[in-house]
């Protein structure tokens, strides 16, 4: 049997054109980063006559994009580490006692899931306002743990479920804690589900606008989409200097990707292997 | 090392499901005691309570002199081989062996000796870095062993640790595992379905069915003396020929067949003669069905028809079938059904036509039997009778 038939051929050539379409957004914001105000607006998708590369330095200097991209490092970092670390041995609860209070929990969690939180943005605001915590890392961590955390025990919850149990009771049998067993071997054989957890809900989480807009403009805490805003203007927007900002916001997670792709892909295809 | 005290022993799941019942148990210590039984039988979960996994719901489970009903898993220091292994997936096999030791927060340096020693013992040292899913199956047994005897527990519990073997390695881990519990001299519950698993390694063994200890005794006794139909066909591979007869007092007709009794069986049981003239169940087993041509001229002879034959050397399995009424209770209905459907088909087939298939054993030099009618002996003094209606031996 010929392995590359004409068939072969023809579906990598509509792949390809696939990708290439994929990647027109990508060129018009790398164009347009590039162009001087003027051309920006008058003909923004042509090609750039002159690469104008001061408009990152513009952008990073009076967006102040290194402090915003230290405030999303953070704010991410600190809401997907909390929901990783609660999630898990909360749907590790609910998924081995089973019982009356573990279904409720479970079933709220769902609700939650389902409910936009958008209902109950005023009373939070209301109250993060009263504990002091708008405009805080803390607060908005908070903040987006709360939010997400449905979401990540509802994945948590039904792999562990598929988990088989021997290894729980293999653990328990050699003498460790249930602590000690959910650290040493339940944690670990979780992995491909907290790779989705994290790149799911980090993903939310640094493309972020809505809530950061809220809680955090205004003060030395806001990340990057909110640092963007900055060239929106009521009367005019500085296009160039908006793609610049987002090209270079864009850069971490492009990062990221290339450096985890493998790992990511294992996590999201792989299940337990013994 | 301890001994294993089952008083009394039961478990009610929540549902009312009742998977053990009454179990009255002495193991001692340092003994290799075999839980047997088809599936479902209660071996695992009697297992299982002594690891602290199932709740105990009724009598009192020891383990040394403490009543251990409501102690967890990791303060029972007992160390359990799973059928699967469980072998945790995520660590090398040297860190699934500490891990044990870990756990007791051993210092590093003890935990490193006990480790490779361990290993060493199991010729497992030159895999210690690598992953379980690396490893054959073979190897990963050794490493399942290797996490339970690393610890030195007062007991070992083993849920048919070899069923995942093939059968070469199944014969080769069978003595390995009998020579370290012999070496090591830890009291070790082994539950296995494989009689012949049973048979091999156990010192004593305990057989169960339906939750309820049927006989436990050292192999030859439960092989030569089974309490009941079920014991009785249970033991043995092939297992015992069981026949539906009448009995007059002297013979017991198989179909129209008559067997004279010798003095001796009435000797050994006296509560025979009160069933004179009743039916009762009568077992030969392979060895005692004997090929007529070598035979002692005085025992009494049964023709049957030779089916078909095994040659397995050093013996010659022979197939014949009997006109007589098999044996057919729901005892001996759930060993057919534990081998598989088709099984139940034959025993009920075999009923309704009215014939027994009954194995024999022959010496493989002497001349394959002709299939159609063929002459056999029965070695009379060693069969076994048992009540139709309730499966117990008649003593």
């Amino acid at each position: 049997m010929r392995r590359y038939t004409r068939w072969t051929l023809v579906r990598e050539l509509l792949l390809i054109l696939l990708a290439i379409a994929w990647m027109i957004p990508f060129y018009f914001l790398v164009i347009v980063a590039v162009k001087p105000d003027v051309e920006a607006l008058q003909s923004p998708l042509s090609f750039p006559n002159e690469l104008h590369l001061s408009n990152f330095s513009t952008a990073w200097n009076d967006a102040s994009l290194d402090r915003s991209l230290l405030n999303s490092l953070i704010i991410t970092c600190g809401s997907v580490l909390a929901l990783i670390a609660i999630g898990s041995i909360c749907a590790y609860a609910i998924a081995r006692r089973p019982g009356r209070m573990s279904a409720t929990l479970y079933f709220l969690f769902v609700l939650a899931i389902i409910l936009p939180f958008q209902l109950g943005l005023v009373p939070t605001y209301a109250v993060m306002r009263d504990f002091g915590l708008v405009g805080s890392y803390i607060g908005i961590i908070l903040l987006y743990t709360g939010i997400w955390m449905p979401f990540a025990v509802f994945l948590y919850t039904g792999f562990v479920l598929a988990l088989p149990k021997e290894y729980e009771e293999a653990s328990r049998v050699d003498g460790a804690t249930s602590l000690r067993t959910f650290r040493k071997v339940v944690f670990p054989l979780l992995r491909p589900v907290t790779g989705t957890v994290a790149i799911f809900t980090g993903l939310i989480i640094w493309n972020d606008f809505f809530l950061s807009l809220i809680y955090l403009n205004g003060t030395d805490k806001t990340p990057l989409p909110v640092a963007v805003y900055t060239f929106v203007g009521a009367f005019a927007s500085r296009w160039n200097l908006i793609f610049a900002a987002v090209l270079v916001s864009l850069v971490p997670i492009m990062l990221f990707f290339l450096v985890a792709q493998r790992q990511l892909i294992k996590g999201f295809t792989g299940g337990i292997k013994t | 090392m301890a001994p294993v005290t089952f008083s009394n022993v039961g478990k009610t799941y929540p549902d009312g499901t009742r998977a053990v019942t009454d179990l009255n148990l002495e193991i001692a210590d340092g003994e290799f005691v075999v839980f047997v039984g088809p599936s479902g039988c209660g071996k695992t979960t009697a297992l299982r309570m002594v690891a602290g996994l199932e709740e105990v719901t009724e009598g009192d489970l020891r383990i040394g002199e403490r009543v251990v009903n409501a102690l967890a898993p990791q303060e029972r220091d007992v160390a359990m081989v799973f059928q699967n292994y469980a072998l945790y997936p995520h660590m090398s096999v040297y860190d699934n062996i500490a891990y044990p030791l870990e756990s007791q927060k051993m210092k590093k340096a003890a935990v490193r000796e006990r480790v490779t020693k361990t290993a060493e013992l199991l010729g497992l040292t030159e895999h210690l870095k690598r992953r379980p899913r690396n490893l054959s199956g073979g190897q990963r047994q050794r490493v399942a062993m290797g996490r339970a005897l690393v610890r030195q527990p007062q007991v070992f519990l083993m849920d048919e640790p070899l069923s995942n073997l093939d059968a070469k390695l199944r014969v080769q881990m069978r003595a390995e595992i009998t020579r370290l519990q012999d070496q090591l001299g830890v009291t070790t519950i082994f539950v296995t379905h494989d009689q012949v698993e049973a048979m091999t390694m156990g010192d004593r063994i305990v057989v169960m069915r339906k939750g309820v200890l049927q006989q436990q005794g050292p192999p030859e006794l439960l092989y030569h003396e089974p309490v009941n139909l079920f014991v009785a066909e249970f033991i043995g591979s092939p297992a015992m020929n069981l026949f539906q007869a009448r009995f007059d007092g002297e013979n017991v007709f198989l179909g129209e067949q008559s067997v004279p009794l010798p003095a001796r069986v009435f000797a050994e049981r006296p509560g025979l003669v009160s069933y004179r003239g009743r039916e009762i169940a009568v077992g030969v087993r392979p060895e005692h069905l004997i090929d007529a041509r070598t035979a002692d001229p005085t025992l009494p002879r049964l023709r049957g028809e030779v089916r078909y034959t095994e040659a397995l050397p050093p013996e010659r399995l022979v197939y014949a079938t009997v006109q007589a009424q098999p044996v057919v209770t729901e005892d001996l209905l759930e060993i057919a059904r534990d081998v598989d459907a088709a099984a139940v088909e034959r025993l009920e087939e075999s009923a309704e036509d009215h014939f027994v298939l009954a194995c024999s054993r022959f010496d493989i030099g002497s001349p394959e039997p002709p299939r159609g009618s063929y002459e056999f002996a029965i070695d009379a003094g060693r069969m076994h009778f048992f009540e139709l209606d309730t499966g117990s031996a008649i003593r």
